[in-house]
């Protein structure tokens, strides 16, 4: 009952459940709606946005110049991932709709359509089942800032804009070959993309409106709106050449959708560092620490804690410390998961190093419930290690550090009374690297799927780190229209 | 959740306070702890669902002013008391009344329920000021 007595200890399963459904994400979402809203109601509203809100699917507008292919890539992306393909014409095809009707009108009287009709016809489409429950890619829209500012206002928030890019000369030319197939609707064109099937070939037709004067019309509208619409989307859209083959720019596309936007919801780190000794994993928890105020948690560290604090667990593992032998995986497993469950690791994450080492000890850690969110392998050649730690120094009098390369002692009188640290010998190094080599293998294996990371330890640490960090603070890629 | 509380607004400005008064004027805050609550414990398959019935319990429990959902029901209350009372007296003191009470999250109820002054609370007291607390912070929405 005393808060002192039995300390506070959330299910470390729930971080990790909570991550896994996106349970924090979610909130963050609601929030901004409420907040958008004030429903009067706001557990009617809550029920109504929980049965319709999808953050799983794509919500792509794909925009680009005439003749850059939106049409294509948008028809290609849209298949790959399962998504509803939302075009101009598909709005107007409507025939239930009565603001397709009058932008019709509009259409056949050649007037342009206002804004917020298409605004209308985008929105009503976008609410249906379908697009909710399988995502979309809006081709061509938002045309101008005006469009985008009322698609944001009634709460359309798009994930990804892709921008297709191309010189203009290039667009002119390319729009001169356009062919349109009556019956499918498919566009082909005379050079770059010419149907295989006579019968295609007999039927297509040279569409209005491409020569090179209207082309550069629109072409210049085009310009004119587009660093509008941006403005707009300032963190959420990407430039992708659209001057090169289809497939490449696809898989562009895609490895860009793929990126999941970075969201204020909390988030704990719960990171893995595993690599030999010496590739710098005690350095890299320790900034990571400091900078995300994560806890560290060394299980060395964490041993010798035990020992000293004569705690049970301790009385148990010293015996095997002081023969130097490893410490039984049940007994490291027990202490390592005491500490990463513990309220201020829990909360805040954590940044491991130093366990796992076997397969045996990684699967001890998952059965308990305690899953890293990302995994780092921190590779580094034994050569390398052997000249890090085996020229290390210590003056046993000043305390004062030395290494023979990198820092070397600078009178003769420091040099002759250095010593070498026991564990700085070189069998005793390369004794650990065997060891860790002979697990790292089933290690890697263990942890691939769950999106494990190799690094080059062999770097300035700040550039490894840097690395480290941009993994840590994005959320991991999608896995979408992949196999 | 209590990151969203502590926080400070640089500046006060007219649209956040007006933001402000409306997650407290509905409780929002509170009812997104419940709900956290609650996700904590079962740790459904499909916590979208979970929570919409949750929240249609809550819809019901508000019309009818009664029966909100809440973690604790009839028989954890009685294993409290049960703790708190290993010889079966039939009585807690109002210390641990107290204590009980805000352990179960509670954090306005009756200081001084009948028998405090003998210092001897019955079971039947204790489920019901707790029952009524629970309600209390259950109900998260406008009164």
């Amino acid at each position: 009952m005393d808060a002192t007595k039995k300390p506070l200890r959330i299910p470390p399963d729930f971080g990790v459940y909570a991550e896994e459904h996106g349970i924090f994400d979610m909130y963050k979402r609601l929030m901004c709606q409420l907040i958008v809203d004030r429903p009067d109601d706001p557990i009617q509203f809550i029920i109504d946005w929980m049965k319709r809100d999808n953050n799983d699917v794509s919500r792509i507008a794909m925009i680009g110049p005439p003749a850059s292919g939106k049409s294509g890539i948008s028809a290609a992306l849209s298949k790959k991932i399962n998504s509803v393909h939302v075009t101009g014409e598909g709005l107007l095809d409507d025939d239930l709709s009565d603001a397709a009707h009058e932008a019709k009108s509009y259409i056949s009287k050649s007037q342009p359509v206002p804004d917020t009709l298409w605004v209308q016809l985008i929105k009503d489409r976008l609410k249906r089942k379908d697009c909710i429950r399988r995502g979309y890619v809006l081709e061509g829209f938002p045309q101008n800032r005006q469009q985008a500012i009322e698609l944001q206002s009634l709460g359309i928030m798009l994930k990804h804009v892709v921008v297709l890019d191309a010189p203009s000369t290039m667009l002119v030319e390319r729009q001169a070959g356009k062919r349109v197939d009556p019956i499918t609707g498919d566009v082909y064109h005379t050079t770059f993309d010419w149907p295989q099937d006579s019968t295609i070939q007999a039927r297509l037709l040279e569409p209005d409106g491409i020569s090179e004067v209207e082309t550069r019309k629109r072409l210049a509208e085009y310009s004119r709106q587009i660093d509008g619409v941006l403005a707009s989307y300032p963190d959420i859209h990407m430039k992708v050449n659209a001057d090169q083959p289809k497939i490449d720019v696809l898989a562009q596309v895609l490895s860009y959708i793929n990126i999941q936007q970075r969201s204020v919801a909390p988030h704990t780190p719960r990171v893995l560092l595993i690599g030999p000794i010496g590739c710098g994993k005690s350095t890299m928890a320790k900034k990571l620490a400091e900078k995300y105020k994560i806890v560290d948690v060394s299980c060395g560290t964490l041993i010798k804690e035990q020992i000293a604090g004569e705690a049970k667990l301790g009385e148990a593992v010293r015996e095997y410390v002081q023969e130097g032998t490893r410490v039984p995986n049940n007994l490291v497993c027990k202490i390592v998961a005491d500490r990463l469950t513990e309220l201020d690791a829990s909360t805040k994450g954590w940044v491991l190093h130093g366990f796992p080492i076997t397969m045996t000890q990684a699967q001890g850690l998952a059965d308990v419930g305690l899953r890293p969110n990302r995994i780092f392998f921190m590779d580094i050649p034994d050569d390398c290690v052997i000249e890090r730690l085996c020229y290390r120094l210590t003056d046993p009098i000043s305390g004062e550090r030395y290494h023979t390369l990198y820092h070397p002692p600078r009178s003769s009188d420091v040099k002759q009374r250095c010593k070498q640290h026991l564990k700085d010998s070189e069998e005793s190094v390369r004794h650990y690297l065997n060891e860790y080599h002979s697990y790292s293998e089933e290690l890697s294996e263990f942890y691939w799927d769950d999106g494990a990371v190799r690094i080059n330890a062999d770097q300035d640490p700040q550039t490894v780190f840097e690395f480290i960090e941009s993994i840590l603070v994005n959320p991991l890629p999608k896995k979408l229209g992949k196999e | 959740m209590d990151d969203i509380q502590k926080e400070e607004p640089d500046q006060e400005n007219p649209r956040e306070s007006d933001v402000k008064t409306y997650l407290e004027r509905h409780r929002i805050l509170n009812l997104l702890d419940n709900m956290t609550s609650m996700l904590i414990f079962e740790r459904p398959d499909d916590p979208r669902s979970y929570l919409v019935q949750q929240l249609e319990k809550l819809k019901i429990a508000k019309q009818n002013g009664m029966y909100y959902p809440c973690l604790f029901n009839d028989s954890n209350l009685n294993s409290i008391f049960g703790m708190l009372d290993p010889t079966k007296r039939g009585f807690i003191t109002r210390e641990q009344f107290v204590e009980a009470l805000s352990t179960l999250g509670i954090t306005d109820f009756e200081q001084f329920p009948a028998g405090s002054d003998a210092n001897r609370i019955t079971l039947g007291t204790f489920l019901k000021e707790a029952k009524k607390g629970l309600s209390r912070a259950s109900a998260t929405f406008k009164e």
